[in-house]
């Protein structure tokens, strides 16, 4: 039997100790502040969160999905494929900045608890256990609507869902889905999300099943079970010998072991052999039915509901934008005019949180930064000239140059794109061929109830 | 700029000073101060006899120098202490080469000029129509400003803030909601650049006043050259320094357009003469733009330029 323990005491190094806490947190803080640098004028390191989102492989499932290519950056998620299949979840103990807010709760957690003189770790209530047999249906239900053409599962990706939640703070609204987060951490255990919920996780899950190497209890095991106490997923419960899939590799476990020294070990002796299992009836059940919930519920996630909204330029065709954006709030952050809003619940389930231009309020400065920050591609890199937001549209009843024969023209003068032309009489009249909808008529417009409106087209590029 | 035209100019302004010595009634520095510390010059009197000052070149801090020492210099306006405010036009998002925004080495030159002559504050503002924050740094003015010392900031969204109503007294503009800094400024320069305006044909320092004005929609659905005029018989500047060295000479005001170099500074205290001025580098009768045929008749000003002493700096 191979097997070669190439970390012995490792993971008792003080910096393996504090540094699985302080990489993750540090990563947190890094996306804290890259987000807040999404602004105008965008610096140059924006492209630094776009980079480190592309670790998520969900990422790249959308984009094989929906582009039907390789992209460029592909390599990059099949890193993390990768890692995980040679030692597990090590991208969510060690580099996921959501991870690492959880961390944070979980280690503040322990500290608390053993101030209090109640013992290393507090575990996981026992119903958390029960959710278990449950937790590959919801991934299974999740990967449907995913293909299907939801763009929500990959907000509950740790990059988009995390930046999401950091937007809406910057708006001053309140970040529930991050509270609620928090508050499941609270009532069942910290890494609660990670171990049940997260896609991401859950896919890495799966593939840890097949992992080279993986965590081991020391040979003089007394099954204290202070590992499993200490374990922030469950997954050295799962032992006696080897961790679960769960495992994040972060070592705490060693940590609280008083027989000996946990390894990163290889070998076919006990979890690879846990990844077989065969399929009960019963489980092919609850499969076909969770297929079903989210075939049913795909519409509702999925298809645009009601009128048009105006997207950012360069924003795919409306059933495809709602299938890849993720809803981070990054064009939101980073749109230098604010004309992009988060559209209300109000608007739909598979419309809530997307970006929408609101000419009245602001209009698009074409500077195209949403384009630059968008991780998924659901706005895509495109020249301004191509871009068709909308097209303006005069109503000449009302419009002061038209109704009145005044000298107004002020559309004219705002227009960016010089899409207006005006007549003898300093009348204006739009010329579809050069508007891209970037709403500046409409924000100019004297009138109390616009005389120009940009109206959304069905395509949004021109050929 | 073609020289023919500037030398017509020039003839003609000889012509005028030779044949028109009332117009030189008035010492030249007298003028300027006639208006310095009066928070509202009288708009309603006779046209301010004054001068025009036009600098030539390439350099505008040095342009400015000279212009301002030909008007008598920079302390003939801005005592010690003044709270001085100036009000370029950057509106538009576009760069300093793009020529649709007042020079950014201008505005710096001239906020360390009022500044070494003592000004306690100097702001610079302005109520871009486009987003600030992309007019604030395109134009390289925010910058300049801040490197020279002065303060910068945009009016956007801050009615109450920076905004009181007034009454403006013109027919179709009785009251507005008018810049606090101005009304409360000692000193006001106006800092317009010449360039093509697609409603006015040009836009000039008194166009540039619009700015000043919480809701400029309303002097479109009423009577924009009217409003403009009226507005500037209101609040006339102390001084306007109009920025003619290069400028878009269609495509106005939002640019980019074909540009033009005239290579000029123009200074005065008569902002019709100034305007007036500046249409005819356009190769305009100032008659032509409306606003000035207006303002000239609200007496704010002289529209007459082969009247007014352009006086080389």
């Amino acid at each position: 039997m191979d097997r070669r323990d190439f970390s012995k005491s490792a993971m008792k190094l003080p910096a393996l100790r504090y540094g699985r806490t302080l990489l993750p947190a540090s990563l947190l803080a890094a996306v804290v502040a890259l987000v807040a640098r999404h602004q105008y004028p965008l610096p140059a390191d924006s492209g630094l969160l776009l980079w480190f989102s592309r670790l998520d492989p969900l990422l790249l499932v959308s984009y094989l999905r929906w582009e039907g290519a390789f992209p460029a950056w592909g390599w990059l998620p099949l890193a993390t494929v990768l890692l995980t299949l040679a030692a597990g979840r090590v991208f969510c103990g060690w580099l996921c900045p959501l991870g690492g807010l959880l961390a944070l709760m979980h280690d503040g957690r322990a500290f608390v608890r053993r101030r209090l003189g109640r013992g290393p770790g507090a575990g996981r209530p026992a119903w958390t256990d029960r959710l278990r047999p449950y937790r590959y249906h919801w991934l299974l239900a999740l990967a449907a609507l995913m293909l299907l053409g939801s763009g929500w599962v990959l907000y509950l990706s740790p990059f988009h869902l995390l930046t999401s939640e950091l937007a809406r703070l910057w708006r001053g609204e309140v970040p529930w889905m991050a509270a609620a987060l928090l508050a499941a951490g609270l009532i069942a255990f910290p890494r609660f999300w990670c171990v049940y919920l997260c896609p991401t996780g859950l896919t890495l899950s799966l593939l840890a099943r097949w992992r080279r190497w993986a965590v081991k209890a020391p040979a003089g095991c007394r099954r204290c079970g202070l590992c499993a106490r200490a374990c922030p997923t469950g997954a050295a419960a799962a032992g006696p010998a080897w961790a679960g899939a769960d495992c994040l590799v972060c070592g705490r476990c060693a940590g609280v072991c008083p027989a000996g020294d946990f390894a990163l070990a290889a070998g076919d002796d006990g979890h690879t052999a846990a990844a077989g299992g065969t399929f009960t009836r019963r489980e092919v059940i609850r499969a076909g039915v969770a297929l079903a919930v989210a075939t049913a519920a795909a519409p509702a996630l999925g298809r645009p509901a009601g009128a048009q909204p105006l997207r950012p330029p360069g924003a795919l065709e409306e059933d495809e934008f709602l299938a890849r954006c993720s809803r981070c709030g990054r064009c939101i952050k980073a749109c230098p005019s604010k004309c992009l809003k988060a559209m209300p619940l109000s608007s739909g389930a598979a419309s809530f949180l997307t970006p929408v231009i609101v000419p009245r309020e602001a209009r698009c400065e074409l500077t195209q930064d949403c384009q630059r920050v968008c991780p998924t591609g659901a706005i895509a890199s495109l020249p301004v000239e191509k871009a068709v937001i909308g097209l303006a549209e005069i109503d000449r009843a009302r419009c002061i140059g038209w109704a009145e024969g005044k000298l107004c023209l002020l559309c004219q003068e705002q227009c960016p794109q010089h899409a207006i032309d005006s007549d003898k009489q300093d009348r204006p009249s739009v010329v579809n061929e050069k508007c891209v909808g970037c709403g500046a008529c409409e924000n100019g417009c004297p009138l109390e109830q616009p005389a120009i409106v940009v109206r959304p087209q069905p395509k949004r590029r021109r050929p | 700029m073609d020289r023919r035209e500037f030398l017509r100019l020039a003839a003609l302004a000889g012509a005028g000073a030779v044949l028109l010595p009332g117009c030189m009634a008035a010492p030249a520095r007298e003028a300027p101060r006639a208006d310095v510390g009066q928070g509202r010059p009288d708009a309603g009197g006779a046209p301010a006899p004054g001068e025009l000052v036009v600098a030539e070149g390439r350099e505008p801090a040095e342009m400015l120098a000279r212009g301002l020492a030909a008007l008598g210099g920079v302390g003939a306006f801005v005592k010690p202490g003044a709270t001085v405010v100036l009000k370029p036009n950057f509106s538009v998002p576009r760069l300093p080469e793009e020529a649709a925004t007042t020079n950014p080495h201008l505005v710096g030159a001239l906020v360390r000029t009022c500044l070494a002559a003592g000004a306690k504050t100097v702001k610079v503002i302005e109520y871009p129509f486009t987003s600030p924050a992309i007019c604030l740094e395109k134009s390289g003015i925010k910058a300049a400003v801040a490197a020279a010392g002065g303060q910068i900031y945009t009016l956007n969204g801050g009615r109450d803030r920076y905004f009181r109503a007034v009454q403006i007294g013109g027919r179709e503009l009785a009251a507005a909601e008018y810049s606090k800094d101005v009304l409360d400024a000692d000193v006001f320069i106006n800092m317009p650049i010449l360039k093509h305006h697609n409603g006015t044909r040009l836009t000039l320092g008194m166009k540039n006043l619009m700015g000043l004005v919480w809701d400029r929609g309303y002097f479109h659905r009423t009577d924009l050259h009217r409003c403009i005029a009226e507005a500037a018989a209101f609040k006339r500047p102390h001084l306007t320094i109009l920025d003619a060295i290069r400028g878009i000479t269609d495509n106005g005001p939002m640019g980019p357009g074909p540009i033009r170099e005239w290579g000029q500074l123009v200074l005065g205290t008569d902002p019709v003469a100034v305007d007036a001025y500046g249409a005819t580098l356009f190769g305009l009768k100032p008659a032509d733009i409306d606003y000035i045929r207006i303002a000239a008749e609200l007496g704010v000003g002289r529209m007459d330029v082969d009247k007014v002493t352009v006086k080389k700096a």
